[in-house]
């Protein structure tokens, strides 16, 4: 994994290939790599829908190898949606086989000329750029479809659907799952637009004949896998709540707190949230003959996503994630899980992000537009997308556009993006996180809980009442350095409880690299891509009056408990003061 | 407090519609000025084991609860059982967690009050694991609910529910599946203690 693949779509003569030896990056992955690279090479006045904002594509440092749940990719850019650096990840096989073949990243650059489209395949033999005009408009699915038979279902692909190529801002790139199914996508920001600008519709990643990326020390990284393995699957989250419910398995524990977002942020209790919660998804994926339990990738061995079947017990689409759950969800007032399944198929077919999606879509019900519970209204509203109508285009452009449009007050959006699926009045900590972060609103910022294992900016009293904003800084850090990995951030609960099996993960870097790393390196690499982050922000326009929760989050109160959000902006304005 | 009650004899193909129920909320006899500690232990009959091992987040009317030994119950009010979650808020809820800052605002603090003693209906919900592990084993030594949420049920699931109850024992004499309506049990208490047997049990 000592290349970087360059593709320059701007190029007179059609689309030029440069591959080069990652010296300058060398040691980075993931999120570390990416931010590097947009935050070295793209101007932050860029647009990002111009020929100066670049598409960078990372696997992990462990992806490719034996590693335990190894498998996610980030794709970095400057988002369309915020206007500031962005890094989405996903799940499925594309990081692993990227990396089997070498590559450290891949970087699209310049801007395609109006109305041509190309596929990309890349296998052991080299690159090959082609246009593929004939995959036009097509949605992810049927996109697949046509890959598979004239490439086999053995290949990972990386596309885009029709969103992509309206370059809206709530636009996502879609990577394969090991059955061949485009259902992980790196959703936020609209990663997906800037793919559509450089008129890349697909990149086929085809590693027949390679073998796994082996490490410097055998033995070592073997004996850290194993206790790493080890440490998930004996954990309560990782090794059973998981596994048997989704991600999905939340649903009723923050509906129960009072931090379930409903009909547009207006509740934080959904009063049928037990019919689309995780426990009774899984009885009825369980009934239909689907499965509640498998992993996104090759070796996933928490296995927290599934298939949904529908009536008849044919394949609707994956099993819904707990913030796509939400957002189609109670965010809408919808409690039938066929709709909100056949909401996440749209979304992922069309190549959408699904917070984003059901934001706009509860802002749409707030206007008027239609009533909240509509499922089929809803459904419709997403194919208004799909066939890229006037409505569907701003439906598509996010929450923020939509509510601007619609002359609705309430958009729960920082940094024009959509807030996820807990409410910052009722669980204040996470409003420190989405206000700060140098995403926008984003779960994920603040999502990996190695805060007291790390010790970074100091050990947090879990006794006293304050400290959320040393928590969210921590957390914050930590996430950052786990998304260079290619680790999926679900492996956090078990690096929460189980100092050793944190130690195992490091284990694992020093062995596969032959480092001596320790935590406080960890720690200081998530440092270094914050600053990178907030850097680029600063010179792309962003002050400390963007890192604010929307007004009337401090205002308007949340019931059941009537709370608003009461982190002070000074207190804000400390969070990365390090 | 006297509840009538019903005795359902069911096939396990439809436990899952029941456990929903289980998911709503059902009541639990207690006495306020209990601590949940002892309403979990003496009252729903989990161990202290299974407490210490499986419930790790617990909430009373929507606030985590860290202390379980000196908060108490009032009447009216309800408690979540869970087991561990993911996510960061999921992290955050947990009894003791180390990241219970960032919800303070909704924690539960804890009250010595003994509080009056008298007898209460004390609301309960289960989740995930404690669900799957529990569930079947409250239905078996009864619940309290609405007896309007059986008939709905029944009403909903009419060809699941019809196929699949095999017995219906009100007041301990046989009955129709068809008095489970509104009209049918219109003599009986609003609330009613409802027995869950499940075919393959002993």
């Amino acid at each position: 994994m000592d290349k970087i693949l360059r593709i320059n779509m701007s190029e007179k003569g059609g689309p030029a290939v440069k591959e080069e030896k990652n010296s300058k990056y060398a040691g980075m992955g993931g999120r570390a790599l990416t931010t590097a690279i947009i935050a070295d090479e793209v101007h932050p006045m860029a647009n990002p829908l111009g020929e100066e904002n670049k598409l960078v594509i990372a696997p992990g440092l462990l992806s490719g190898s034996a590693a335990a749940m190894s498998g996610r990719i980030s794709i970095g850019c400057k988002s369309p949606l915020t206007g500031g650096i962005k890094e989405a990840n996903a799940g499925g096989q594309a990081a692993q086989v990227l990396a089997r073949l070498g590559y450290a990243a891949i970087v699209l650059e310049g801007k395609v000329p109006d109305g041509e489209l190309y596929k990309v395949l890349i296998n052991k033999d080299g690159v090959k750029i082609e246009k593929a005009n004939e995959y036009k408009m097509l949605p992810n699915y049927d996109l697949i479809e046509k890959i598979k038979a004239s490439h086999g279902d053995k290949v990972a692909c990386i596309s885009i659907g029709p969103a992509g190529e309206m370059k809206l801002a709530a636009a996502s790139i879609a990577c394969t799952d090991m059955e061949f199914r485009p259902t992980r996508h790196a959703g936020r920001g609209g990663v997906g637009a800037v793919m559509g600008t450089k008129g890349i519709k697909v990149i086929i990643l085809d590693d027949a004949g390679l073998e796994n990326r082996q490490p410097a020390d055998p033995e070592k990284f073997k004996e850290a896998n194993k206790k790493f393995v080890e440490g998930l699957r004996t954990h309560a989250v990782t090794g059973s709540g998981l596994p048997a419910y989704g991600t999905n398995v939340l649903v009723n524990l923050i509906n129960e707190a009072g931090g379930f977002p409903t009909n547009n942020f207006t509740g934080g209790r959904f009063a049928n949230a037990s019919k689309i919660s995780g426990e009774t998804i899984a009885d009825l994926e369980t009934k239909r003959g689907a499965n509640p339990t498998h992993g996104c990738h090759r070796g996933c061995v928490i296995r927290c996503s599934g298939t949904y079947n529908d009536k008849n017990g044919k394949f609707l689409s994956k099993q819904p994630e707990y913030e796509t759950v939400w957002a189609h969800g109670a965010n809408c007032g919808i409690d039938d899980p066929d709709i909100i399944a056949t909401l996440d198929f749209l979304d992922d077919n069309y190549g959408l992000d699904t917070i984003d999606m059901g934001a706009a879509i509860g802002i749409a019900m707030e206007a008027g537009l239609l009533k909240f519970g509509d499922g089929q209204g809803a459904i419709n509203l997403i194919k208004e997308v799909g066939k890229g109508t006037p409505l569907g285009r701003i439906i598509g452009s996010g929450a923020a556009v939509t509510a601007k449009v619609l002359g609705v007050e309430h958009a729960p959006v920082v940094k024009g993006q959509a807030m996820p699926a807990y409410d910052p009045r009722a669980i204040q900590g996470i409003g420190v996180t989405y206000a700060t972060s140098t995403q926008g609103a984003d779960h994920t910022a603040g999502y990996c809980i190695t805060a007291n294992v790390l010790k970074v900016g100091g050990f947090v009293d879990p006794l006293k009442s304050e400290g959320q904003v040393d928590l969210s800084r921590n957390l914050q850090i930590a996430t950052a350095a786990i998304d260079s990995t290619g680790m999926c951030l679900f492996i956090a609960f078990a690096i929460l409880d189980q100092p050793e099996t944190f130690q195992a993960m490091i284990d694992m870097l020093n062995a596969f690299y032959g480092l001596k790393m320790t935590a406080d390196d960890v720690a200081a690499l998530g440092k270094k891509i914050l600053t990178m982050e907030r850097d680029f922000n600063k010179k792309a326009g962003f002050t400390a009056l963007d890192d604010r929760l929307p007004r009337y989050f401090y205002t308007d109160k949340l019931p059941p408990h009537n709370g608003v959000f009461t982190v002070t902006d000074k207190e804000l304005d400390s969070v990365f003061n390090w | 407090m006297a509840y009538d009650t019903i005795l359902l004899k069911c096939s396990s193909i439809i436990m899952y519609l029941f456990m929903q129920e289980l998911q709503k909320g059902i009541y639990i006899p207690s006495n306020e000025g209990k601590t949940i500690y002892s309403f979990i232990t003496e009252d729903c009959g989990i161990s202290d084991g299974y407490i210490s091992e499986k419930i790790k987040t617990m909430l009373i009317d929507g606030g985590p609860v860290d202390d379980i030994f000196n908060t108490t119950i009032k009447d009216g009010g309800v408690c979540a059982l869970s087991g561990a979650m993911p996510g960061i808020v999921g992290a955050m809820m947990r009894i003791g967690s180390p990241y219970a800052a960032m919800r303070e605002s909704i924690t539960v603090k804890p009250d010595n009050s003994s509080g009056s003693k008298k007898e209460i209906k004390f609301g309960l919900k289960l989740f995930n694991t404690i669900l799957s592990d529990k569930g079947r084993d409250f239905f078996k030594h009864g619940i309290l609910i609405e007896k309007k949420r059986i008939s709905e049920l029944f009403e909903r699931y009419s060809d699941e529910v019809y196929s699949n109850c095999l017995e219906v024992i009100i007041n301990g004499s046989p009955c129709e599946k068809q008095q489970i309506t509104e009209n049918g049990m219109k003599s009986l208490s609003e609330i009613v203690n409802l027995k869950v047997e499940f075919e393959d049990e002993n």
